[in-house]
């Protein structure tokens, strides 16, 4: 059975472009573009979201999501590289935009 | 004249052994409403000038202890303005006239004329009381003349009073400070070596027209000047021209106005960036799909082609955002090695493709900056030193403290460094380039107080260097 995956991105386009793509690769993908409804679904296999988001950003809904779903893979992307976006004590660095599929691959398999 | 005559209230001391004689010269001077004391002999005068202090003394050539003229030097001694009045009988005129020489304001010969002694003692008590007035009015003058000249000095402005014909004839302390001390006597003109438009307008400002301000250059200093004519009055000069020292207020006037227009283009850039990254993201990732699911070479080509035109778009809005950046700063405490960690996390892959490693030596350099700055400061060094690799190579990145400064460096062992001025914006060696990159870098340098630097490194290749006042907090 293929792994389920959330794109969470308030940018529609970016997350179909991506959900396009993670599809050709055979993953089977949902997108949320309000961070509050990844909430409200069931655990995915893997989340990719993104940093900046209204209301909820990608480190505190990793936070929220990492509580309920504790194996689930956790993939981030920011336009904003510099590392004073990146909470205190956060180890990974997020993949830049416009994300790298190769990087995203990667990430999602290793 | 009415009420008390002009002498009321002085002070007579009588100096005559003839006690009705005395007697009968204080009762003349009662018209006068002065104070009269009578002394009998030299020694009582001594004792009463512990008490009194006469304007005038009516001294008598002849006394039993001393003589007239030993008297004289006693009482001008004790008191230096009091005028003495001999009186004499005709043996002792001599003495008399050797005492107005020494100083004596008249005598008298016995027998008194009562009229005439009053009319002398009196013009001797208006001469002192004239005297009185006189130094009290010159003291006056005196502190008037300190209180403007003080104030004058004190001024933060070149104040210079002027002739019509455009001489000096006064200068305050700024004035003399700015262009020396012999300015009195000199033409005003010489001040602007020659401009010729100063005597149009010393004319101008002569016949009564206003006359704007204007701004010269005196070595490094601004000064922005204005004449003004003055009100004639005796001793006082035509014009007085004011030169304000402009210098700091100017420099502050013009970083305001660019840190203004910086903000401006940040404010701007930002809201541009936002709405041109978006639709550039899509292109790219729907070229990536469009890559992966051709078949065709040719197409797969065509396609990587027009993802790095589009990245070099992506870069240019990156630099041109470090650029605007500058307007707005926030900072906070930074460790460099996360710093380069995030880098080194976005720059690895790139490298990778060309054959490049790039990492980071262990350190605890830690500071205070703002980290968006350095942050795109140090991806433009090592996207520097990658596009002067090429093909192969190696990218350190080295944090050190030398004494209060902080130096961020990235080395690379390609080629050398391209110098000149390669911290200028849109200066580019590089057909890829957009020219910005080390100029943000310098900008991001300057605004931490310090410098960028781009050096032949001791075993080849570059140096570039980001050197800063280190501060905690």
């Amino acid at each position: 059975m293929s792994q389920r995956l959330l794109i969470v991105d308030d940018n529609k386009m970016l997350a179909e472009n991506i959900c396009e793509f993670l599809r050709d690769e055979g993953y089977d993908v949902h997108i949320a573009t309000n961070p509050e409804d990844a909430l409200n679904l069931p655990c995915f296999d893997g989340y990719v979201l993104d940093v900046r988001m209204p209301g909820l950003d990608g480190w505190s809904l990793r936070q929220r999501l990492v509580e309920r779903c504790d194996c689930a893979r956790f993939v981030l992307m920011t336009a904003f590289q510099d590392p004073s976006h990146r909470p205190a004590g956060e180890t990974l660095n997020p993949l830049p935009k416009p994300i790298p599929f190769d990087r995203l691959l990667d990430q999602l398999q290793s | 004249m009415s009420g008390a005559p002009a002498n009321s209230g002085q002070q007579v001391l009588i100096v005559e052994d003839n006690e009705a004689l005395a007697e009968n010269l204080a009762e003349l001077l009662e018209p006068l409403h002065v104070n009269t004391r009578i002394a009998g002999t030299a020694g009582e005068c001594e004792r009463a000038l512990q008490e009194v202090e006469p304007a005038v003394a009516i001294v008598d050539v002849s006394l039993p202890d001393a003589s007239g003229l030993d008297v004289l030097r006693t009482l001008k001694t004790a008191v230096k303005d009091v005028e003495v009045v001999f009186v004499t009988g005709h043996g002792s005129l001599a003495t008399a006239m050797d005492a107005i020489a020494l100083g004596a304001f008249g005598y008298l010969l016995k027998p008194v004329d009562p009229e005439g002694f009053a009319q002398l003692v009196e013009r001797a008590l208006s001469a002192v009381s004239l005297r009185a007035e006189r130094k009290q009015l010159a003291r006056a003058l005196s502190a008037s003349e300190t209180l403007h000249r003080t104030v004058v000095d004190s001024v933060d402005a070149c104040v210079l009073g002027l002739r019509d014909s455009g001489a000096i004839v006064m200068a305050n302390r700024t004035g003399r400070r700015l262009f020396g001390d012999a300015l009195e006597g000199t033409p005003f003109s010489s001040l602007f070596e020659g401009d010729e438009t100063i005597d149009e307008k010393l004319a101008r400002c002569a016949s009564g027209e206003a006359t704007e301000g204007w701004v010269t250059q005196h070595g490094e200093r601004l000064i922005r000047w204005s004449l003004t004519r003055v009100d004639e009055e005796p001793g006082s000069p035509d014009q007085v021209a004011v030169g304000t020292d402009i210098t700091e207020q100017e420099a502050l006037r013009k970083s305001a106005a660019e840190k203004e227009a910086l903000a401006a283009v940040g404010v701007l850039t930002a809201g541009l960036a936002h709405e041109i990254r978006n639709p550039l993201n899509a292109a790219q990732l729907q070229l990536q799909l469009l890559a992966r699911r051709s078949e065709s070479d040719d197409v797969k080509g065509r396609v990587a082609v027009v993802r790095d035109e589009l990245g070099r778009l992506s870069s240019l809005l990156d630099e041109f955002l470090g650029l605007a950046r500058q307007g707005s700063r926030a900072e906070a405490h930074l460790r460099a090695n996360d710093l380069f960690d995030a880098v080194i996390a976005l720059e690895a892959p790139l490298c990778d493709e060309h054959g490049i490693q790039v990492a980071s030596e262990p350190n605890d350099v830690a500071f205070f900056g703002e980290s968006a700055g350095l942050h795109q400061a140090l991806i433009n060094l090592v996207k520097n030193a990658r596009e002067a690799l090429q093909e192969g190579g190696n990218i350190l990145l080295r944090a050190a403290t030398d004494g209060d400064h902080v130096v961020l460096s990235v080395l690379d062992d390609g080629p050398g460094p391209d110098t000149g001025s390669a911290f200028e914006p849109f200066h580019t060696t590089k057909a890829a380039g957009t020219g910005l990159g080390l100029s943000v870098v310098r900008k991001v340098a300057e605004a931490h107080g310090g410098g960028a630097s781009l050096e032949a490194g001791h075993e080849g290749g570059a140096v570039a260097t980001i050197r800063f006042p280190l501060r905690k907090g």
